[in-house]
């Protein structure tokens, strides 16, 4: 009898501890799914957004933004993601196909058309209409495409017809330099600004590293910045170059990739062309200079050589400038990648001058994916971010350049300036692709290596070069060619669409048909190219 | 005849520097309706707007599914929204192409071969002569195309048929001199253009063709000032023919329209990567003459 009545006391225990487990578990829940259906302003929204840049400052300056947009909307918490770049696109396609993406995801790696269009809203609508975080600024009246550097051109998608995410950055190329050193061999804090210093620069690096028996880089390179540098050397020698051949449709730019193969299977140019072996000359001398198997060397080995003080000079995108300055015990400074002037002396002929920051289009690129359950905060978070205080004060913040016009910008990133008053140069050997540019880097050596010679790497060139055009245009063409096909489907779709009373669809169609034909075009011209190179 | 709103212009520069080319936006958007209306011939149905939509934003299996999912034989609009998905349909087989080819046979013929709807299946025809079939039939494609032209469908789409005669005339034979007498028997096709993309893309596709072929530099000039006359909706389109006038016109020693057009670029494009390099070309033109 004892023990049924013990029995039952544990049972009503074990009932009372069990009705409280469940008020316990239960009260937050019906609190929360009470508060949840109080008006928007006052709940608590998370929005999330991920990035793979990892470079010093940047994360700090994204927290610092976030919390600028809590401050004004109290109820809304942003959280960064920063993802590593090497594992980024693994990372984002599964957020992507699982439906657990971020809010606001970076975009440029992983992306495809169908991507693009299947997980991403377009900005084409925010872009006509001003952004209302300029209010108060010289931006307020203007619509948020022309509050951009490059009116967002490096957002609109030429083949989906809209504008996907907004920029928050631009990125330029420099060369760093460790500073006491260079005061050190030369009792100056700036890089030389012509090409016949650098040279004078260059040697007597060499007699300090002797003298010293310091063993010192000239130039700390890898396989990651040196093809920039490569590229910069043969655009300075061969603007001229386009000027004489019968494709010469367009000045001061460079002609496209078929009429180049056009010209070069007509013996119009090769590597024995006087601006091209004046290229090569010019690479061997600065190649030469550059940290010894720089192809093979990665970016890190390469800036730890820097930052260790190892090298006096290493070439870098703006986007390294504040992990540099943040590791090296020295102060860095920051120069131009002098090239040769024409007016120097008569070594460079083919020179035409400066050569300018050509390509500096807006980059970091935030767009909202459409699985978010915010999209319309997201949205307002882009909008907030891209502000021309908050790209300011963003920029100030990574050292990195801003993308919108009339951002005030620090002393430090004066340096990273796109400059444009210069030409854009002409073409370097691997404008055609990926197979014309394994020929140039693999064979790099015999124009650098001290057993190399200007003679043995064009002599190579030309005999390597015409197959490695024709498969890096066969494969533009195969490009070329699924694009147009793409298009048709496209085309018609926007068609039916507008016939179906969508304005948005007629808008569409009437710039897609402009770029159906120059794809056409550009088929059709490739194809020739092949035709006249096998 | 359907009228819509003009909206705000995707390319704001180009019609505050040309007022020219603010009629010329709005004739292209007017353009894009035409009297005989695809709507009225074959409206779209409520249920095929989804895959359409999908279409024009390249999910195309996603919308090959919806096709096939609202597939009705007697609706045209969505055996033509089968047809024109078969062809960028993942992956991508010779057998999707003949369904597509056969869907599009019959549509060209009924309900009329002069309806809308059967003039956008010869096009689409066309192009799987030209652009899909292996080995491509060119010939069937030039004649459809042609047929397609002489139609006068005053429909932009259709009329880039004309531009394709152009481009699969302009390397056709070996010798240019043949190419351009080719080229020159196309001209007339102008007469039975009646769209200002079609006559744009026309004369730019003309112009460029008998460039490459080193034909009459002032014939060259003639076809792309046609083109610009009616302007561009892209920023590269726009540079890219402002600066071949341009640069032809200093070639042969026009030295006033190689200003003209070297100003205009610099006027509109001030902050190009490219201008720096055009006002040193303008100045030495100037200084120099032309050469």
């Amino acid at each position: 009898m004892e023990q049924t009545n013990n029995s039952r006391i544990w049972n009503l225990i074990g009932l009372g501890l069990v009705i409280i487990f469940f008020l316990v578990a239960a009260i937050p829940m019906v609190w929360k799914s009470f508060t949840q259906s109080l008006p928007t302003d006052s709940k608590e929204i998370t929005i999330r957004f991920a990035h793979w840049q990892l470079e010093g400052g940047v994360r700090r300056a994204f927290d610092l933004a976030a919390a600028e947009y809590t401050k004004l909307h109290p109820n809304i918490r942003v959280e960064q993601l920063a993802i590593p770049d090497k594992i980024y696109v693994n990372w984002l396609i599964t957020q992507l196909i699982g439906g657990t993406a971020p809010d606001i995801v970076q975009m440029g790696k992983g992306m495809s058309d169908e991507r693009t269009t299947r997980y991403f809203l377009p900005t084409s609508a925010l872009s006509t209409k001003p952004n209302p975080y300029n209010k108060g600024t010289t931006l307020e009246n203007t619509p948020l495409r022309e509050t951009f550097i490059d009116d967002m051109e490096s957002v609109f998608s030429t083949t989906l017809l809209d504008h996907y995410g907004v920029p928050l950055s631009a990125f330029t190329l420099r060369m760093y330099y460790n500073l006491d050193l260079l005061q050190e061999i030369t009792g100056s804090t700036e890089l030389p600004a012509t090409y016949g210093q650098f040279a004078t620069l260059l040697k007597q690096t060499t007699e300090f590293s002797q003298k010293t028996k310091k063993r010192l880089y000239h130039i700390a390179a890898s396989g990651d910045n040196a093809p920039s540098l490569i590229d910069k050397v043969f655009r300075s020698q061969t603007g001229k170059l386009g000027d004489g051949l019968a494709y010469d449709f367009l000045p001061s730019t460079r002609p496209p990739a078929a009429h180049l193969g056009m010209a070069f299977a007509n013996g119009e140019w090769d590597f024995n062309e006087p601006s091209m072996r004046a290229a090569v000359t010019l690479l061997r001398h600065l190649g030469s200079h550059l940290q010894p198997g720089f192809m093979q060397v990665s970016r890190d080995d390469a800036m730890f050589n820097f930052i260790q003080g190892n090298a006096l000079m290493m070439p870098g995108g703006s986007w390294d400038y504040s992990s540099i300055s943040a590791q090296a015990d020295f102060p860095v400074g920051v120069g131009m990648i002098p090239t040769p002037l024409p007016d120097e002396d008569s070594r460079w002929p083919f020179s035409e001058g400066i050569i300018s920051d050509e390509s500096t289009n807006a980059s970091v690129v935030m767009a909202v994916t459409k699985e978010s359950r915010h999209s319309e905060i997201a949205q307002d978070f882009l909008l907030f971010l891209c502000s021309l205080a908050t790209n300011e004060m963003w920029a100030q913040e990574s050292g990195w350049l801003p993308a919108v016009r009339s951002a005030k910008i620090g002393s430090e990133s004066q340096s990273f300036m796109p400059n444009l008053n210069g030409f854009t140069g002409g073409f370097s050997p691997g404008f055609s692709g990926a197979d014309t540019k394994r020929v140039v880097q693999t064979s790099i050596g015999l124009a650098v290596n001290p057993n190399g010679s200007v003679d043995k790497f064009t002599n190579h060139l030309n005999s390597e070069f015409r197959n490695a055009l024709a498969s890096d245009l066969e494969r533009n063409a195969i490009a070329a060619k699924i694009n147009s096909q793409r298009a048709d489907t496209v085309s018609l779709a926007l068609y039916v669409l507008s016939q179906n009373g969508d304005a948005s669809a007629a808008d569409k169609l009437a710039i897609q048909l402009e770029g159906m034909s120059a794809t056409d075009r550009g088929y059709q011209l490739g194809l020739q190219a092949i035709k006249l190179l096998k | 005849m359907i009228l819509r709103k003009q909206s705000a212009p995707l390319l704001p520069w180009l019609s505050s520097a040309c007022p020219c080319n603010v009629f010329a936006s709005f004739l292209l958007v007017f353009a894009l309706f035409p009297a005989s209306s695809l709507h009225s011939e074959s409206p779209l149905s409520e249920k095929n707007q989804t895959p359409w939509r999908n279409a024009s934003v390249f999910l195309f299996n996603d919308a090959y599914a919806g096709f096939v999912k609202n597939a009705d034989s007697a609706d045209p609009m969505n055996r033509l929204g089968q047809a024109a998905t078969l062809l960028n349909t993942q992956p991508r087989t010779s057998q999707n192409i003949a369904a597509a080819q056969e869907i599009l046979l019959d549509l060209s013929q009924n309900p009329s071969p002069h309806s809308t709807l059967s003039k956008l299946s010869r096009f689409l025809l066309a192009r799987i002569e030209e652009n899909y079939l292996t080995p491509p039939q060119l010939g069937e494609a030039k004649s459809r195309y042609l047929e397609i032209v002489k139609d006068k469908t005053g429909i932009p789409l259709l009329e880039l048929s004309a531009s394709r005669l152009v481009a699969l005339t302009t390397f056709a034979k070996d010798k240019p001199s043949e190419n351009l007498a080719a080229l020159a028997a196309l001209e007339p096709l102008a007469g039975f253009l009646t769209t200002p993309e079609g006559t744009r893309e026309f004369h730019l596709a003309m112009g460029l063709a008998i460039l490459e072929n080193e034909g009459d530099p002032n014939l060259v000039l003639s076809h792309l000032i046609k083109a610009d006359k009616i302007g561009f909706r892209r920023k590269e389109n726009v540079i890219h023919n402002w600066l071949v006038i341009a640069r032809l016109s200093e070639k042969i020693g026009n030295k006033n329209l190689a200003t003209e057009y070297y100003q205009r670029f610099i006027n509109n494009f001030p902050n190009d990567p490219k201008t720096f390099g055009i006002q040193h070309r303008l100045t030495n033109l100037t200084k120099n003459g032309a050469n």
